[in-house]
């Protein structure tokens, strides 16, 4: 009889496999696949504006991620590992390479280029993974890391070809995502303006409004959600501090604005919360393990999210926030122990309060003086009369600084605007550039308001369009009368 | 809630009981707990009466360990302990004829009992912790404080073992005389027999007889592992938690079948030199709870009740599958605080994977540490200070749970021993 006398207990074991927990993560993802397949790919089509190809488009798109990742993690397994045959194939098993291809797939635009996807793929891959020693070592959700690159190399090109608009929204709402609209109106806008342009706040719940690829159903993430709880497979507090501390503080500050219930619930519908909460935020290699730590994740999260779409130029803010929480997990899990005596929760507890009051009165404060005074990123510099015609030397605040502009009116009407300096990002300026932008406010000078902005350029169109509006407004106090 | 619910396995041996009383050899393990140093009270060739006391502990608690049988000492031989140990016994040749020292008188009402008669009847009689603690039980009496509550542990949460439940169904009536008994001696409030809520026979065995008792309340547990654990089980029925011992909170936790014991002490006279254990698991042919005399070779108790279906590729575990221990083979000795053998098909090693930080272990804890992030620091004193790993009651649950098939508990018992290392503070707490 050989000599079991060492052997470890416990001799009793769960089922529990890693590789359960993954494909029940993939099982909570296919209905998501599926709406994506027919929001991006069956409606344009029944409407005759995508071929064949386009019917099929998202699905082709959607395989390409988990795809090349698992080629990716194949070649580096295989030359940079020296990993053979079996050793290979345990590898591969054991390192589900398919998810953060996947989950890439699901948070990029549809307008994406090929290329620019499996750049991204490749990024999440190695940047996000690889590097750090493969599965259960990263430090940041690969995903993310991808969407990360993708965005902050590629946004002009994505937004040149459509955006994050399909081919059906680019033919009826031609909006932005509702957050970049967020971004395009004066201040904290309305019922009207936020959630009008795409049906009703219903619309937001099911996902039929424009965004990524995968992440606009908030109805089949919940689905996910409470099939991923009921599975022990995520933790679940993550998703619900998360959402409920962004409900909580948009709650705040519409109603220091005045505004009703539906604007929280316009907030966390919108931007991917809901999928970045669900299944970003949640990613157990890259999140606190206890109960403490989730809760105050999921709190933090929330507030980093409001405070990136509030006071700064960039209007989404899931993806930044998962990636900074992802950075200090390691702190978070401190204080979630700290959490454990009950005098230190008292002062924790508090100092989370303070944050958020102080976040939401800050936020809640940035519109109130909306429409009183001027705008004071607006400045004229000098007027000149000449004949029949006043030439302004204005400036607004753009996204590098004053964007100077020479804008002539003549009968009341503007008939020439000229940049004189401005200090833009190249790329965005050029997406001005190339869509006329300044001849359509010429055109447009009446209805301004309602332009649109150059998606992709958001900034530095809004800081034009205000400028025209500015100066029309300041020639109509100092001539009308 | 704290625990989660785990297969019992409990129906294999659940309602059978046999006795085995017919052992040519008895053998006695010189070992109290971890305590290897003993008085050895007898030598080669002496006659010894069943009962009779043949060695005891040197340290300040003074363990008797008394001759299960009557018969000649033959000397002494290695055996092995169901700590996985060869320990040294006295090995007694049974000579069948049962002959007790002197015959004293059966005790008609236990309640009679002074206090110090009490305590030194259960310290004569050796009366030990028979859960698997094996703490000497009369020093839980030995307090200066006010008891308020005696909580009888009936739970037997480790999966197979059904001794407890055996006894607990046969001798419903005298225990709860024991525990009135006790009532009585030291004025206690009351006393509080903690059962699982699925162990229908026991409860209702308790029931019938439990109506003359105003003092004594049977409360059901949830079926949920580790439930039988000393501090879970105190905040589950009692509501309070305590720092180190139970007593802190005026609460005295006994095992049932140690309250068995306690009865045949005090009212026969009668030391522990008897008990119920479950031999049972995948590969015994016919699982039973059996009556044996401590010193027993469970091997024979094996051949008794049928043997095993086959001795190749098999693990014979000392306890149960949860916080067991491996033995070599099947060749063990009963001690009082051994409750059960299980023997399981030789499983094939689980690979580690890489850990996913899912955090499960977290979940399960029922000590509420966090047992990966101990795994992550357990050679790192300082990291360690903050993480209560003496908390843990080593139950095995992270373990159990690992989707990644770590062995956890064995991180953070290295964790304990890195801790311990030059910090003799540290093994009290």
């Amino acid at each position: 009889m050989k000599d079991y006398h060492n052997l470890i207990g416990p001799f009793q074991k769960s089922k529990n496999k890693t590789s359960t927990m993954m494909k029940h993560v993939l099982i909570a993802l296919i209905p998501i696949i599926i709406f994506s397949f027919y929001k991006n790919g069956i409606v344009p089509y029944q409407h005759h504006l995508v071929d064949i190809w386009g019917l099929w488009y998202p699905i082709i798109f959607i395989a390409i991620g988990p795809i090349v990742t698992c080629l990716v993690e194949l070649i580096a397994a295989r030359f940079f590992l020296h990993k053979k045959n079996n050793d290979l194939k345990d590898y591969m098993q054991h390192s589900y390479a398919i998810l953060p291809g996947l989950f890439l797939s699901l948070i990029l635009p549809i307008h994406t280029p090929i290329s620019v996807l499996i750049f991204g793929v490749c990024m999440a891959t190695i940047i996000g993974k690889l590097v750090y020693g493969g599965f259960g070592n990263n430090i940041f959700n690969p995903a993310l890391i991808g969407r990360l690159f993708v965005i902050t190399t590629y946004a002009t090109v994505i937004a040149s070809k459509g955006g994050y608009l399909n081919s059906y929204e680019l033919d009826t709402i031609s909006k932005a995502t509702p957050l970049s609209n967020v971004s395009t109106i004066e201040g904290i806008g309305s019922y009207e303006t936020l959630v009008s342009p795409y049906g009703n706040l219903w619309n937001f719940f099911t996902g039929m409004i424009p965004g990524a690829v995968g992440e606009t159903s908030a109805l089949l993430c919940l689905v996910a959600f409470f099939y991923l709880t009921f599975q022990k497979v995520i933790k679940w507090r993550i998703p619900v501090f998360y959402i409920g501390t962004v409900w909580i503080l948009t709650m705040l500050i519409g109603w220091l604005n005045g505004l009703g219930i539906w604007y929280p619930t316009f907030q966390i519908l919108s931007g991917g919360l809901f999928f970045g909460a669900i299944f970003m935020a949640t990613d157990p290699v890259t999140s606190p393990v206890s109960k403490n730590a989730q809760i105050l994740d999921g709190i933090f999260l929330g507030i980093l999210t409001v405070v990136f779409r509030y006071f700064t130029s960039y209007p989404e803010g899931v993806l930044t926030s998962i990636l900074t929480m992802n950075m200090l997990v390691f702190v978070v899990e401190k204080i979630g122990l700290q959490c454990k005596q009950k005098d230190k929760r008292l002062v924790i507890i508090a100092v989370i309060l303070v944050i958020m009051g102080f976040v939401a009165y800050q936020a809640g404060r940035l519109y109130q003086n909306h429409g009183e005074s001027k705008d004071s990123n607006f400045e004229v510099i000098n007027v000149k009369k000449v004949e029949n015609q006043v030439i302004y030397t204005v400036s607004q605040k753009g996204n590098g600084g004053p964007i100077t502009c020479e804008v002539t009116i003549q009968n009341d009407k503007i008939i020439k605007i000229e940049v004189i300096d401005h200090n833009e990002t190249p790329n965005y300026y050029g997406l001005v550039e190339n869509q006329h932008y300044i001849e359509q406010l010429i055109k447009e000078q009446d209805n301004l308001s309602e332009l649109d902005t150059v998606s992709g350029a958001t900034i530095s169109s809004t800081a034009l369009k205000k400028l025209a509006i500015n100066t029309l407004q300041e020639y109509e106090e100092s001539y009308e009368k | 809630m704290k625990g989660i619910k785990i297969s019992s396995h409990k129906n294999l041996s659940e309602n059978t009981f046999t006795i085995y009383n017919k052992p040519k050899y008895i053998y006695i393990p010189l070992i109290v707990g971890t305590d290897t140093d003993l008085t050895v009270l007898v030598k080669k060739d002496d006659y010894v009466c069943k009962g009779e006391m043949v060695a005891r502990s040197k340290g300040k608690f003074s363990i008797p360990l008394h001759a299960s049988v009557s018969g000649t000492v033959i000397g002494f031989e290695d055996k092995l302990y169901h700590n996985g140990t060869m320990i040294k016994s006295i090995v007694i040749e049974n000579d069948f004829k049962e002959r007790i020292e002197e015959k004293q008188n059966n005790v008609n009402t236990i309640s009679s009992y002074s206090k110090e008669e009490f305590l030194e009847t259960l310290k004569n009689a050796g009366i030990l912790g028979m859960g698997g603690a094996g703490f000497p039980t009369y020093i839980k009496y030995e307090t200066n404080g006010p008891i308020k509550t005696l909580v009888i542990n009936a739970v037997e949460c480790e999966p197979y073992i059904t001794a407890d439940d055996s006894l607990g169904v046969q001798k419903a009536g005298e225990i709860l005389e024991t525990i009135d008994a006790i009532l009585e001696i030291f004025h206690i409030e009351k006393a509080i027999i903690a059962v699982k809520k699925n162990h229908k026979k026991l409860i209702h065995a308790f029931q019938k007889n439990i109506g003359t008792y105003v003092k004594i309340e049977l409360k059901m547990v949830p079926d949920r592992y580790p439930m039988g654990w000393e501090r879970l089980l105190v905040e589950t029925v009692t509501g309070k938690t305590y720092q180190n011992l139970p007593i802190e909170v005026g609460v005295v936790v006994n095992n049932v079948s140690t309250i068995y014991a306690i009865y045949e002490a005090l009212k026969y006279h009668k030391p522990l030199i008897e008990r119920i254990v479950t031999i049972t698991g995948d590969m015994i042919k016919h699982p039973t709870n059996v009556l044996v005399k401590v010193g027993t070779s469970i091997h024979e108790v094996i051949e008794f009740i049928g043997g095993m279906k086959r001795n190749k590729d098999i693990i014979c575990i000392a306890g149960g599958p949860m916080m067991g221990v491996t033995l070599p083979n099947d060749e063990v000795i009963v001690t009082a605080d051994m409750n059960a053998l299980v023997v399981l098909k030789q499983q094939e090693e689980e690979i580690e994977h890489t850990c996913m930080r899912c955090g499960k272990c977290v979940q399960v804890c029922p000590a509420q540490i966090e047992p990966v992030l101990i795994k992550d620091a357990y050679q790192e004193k300082e990291a360690l200070k903050t993480l209560n790993v003496n908390r843990c009651c080593e139950c095995g649950l992270c373990s159990y749970i690992c989707p990644a098939k770590i062995k956890v508990r064995e991180y953070v018992r290295k964790a304990k021993e890195t801790l311990r290392k030059d910090d003799p503070n540290e093994r009290l707490s």
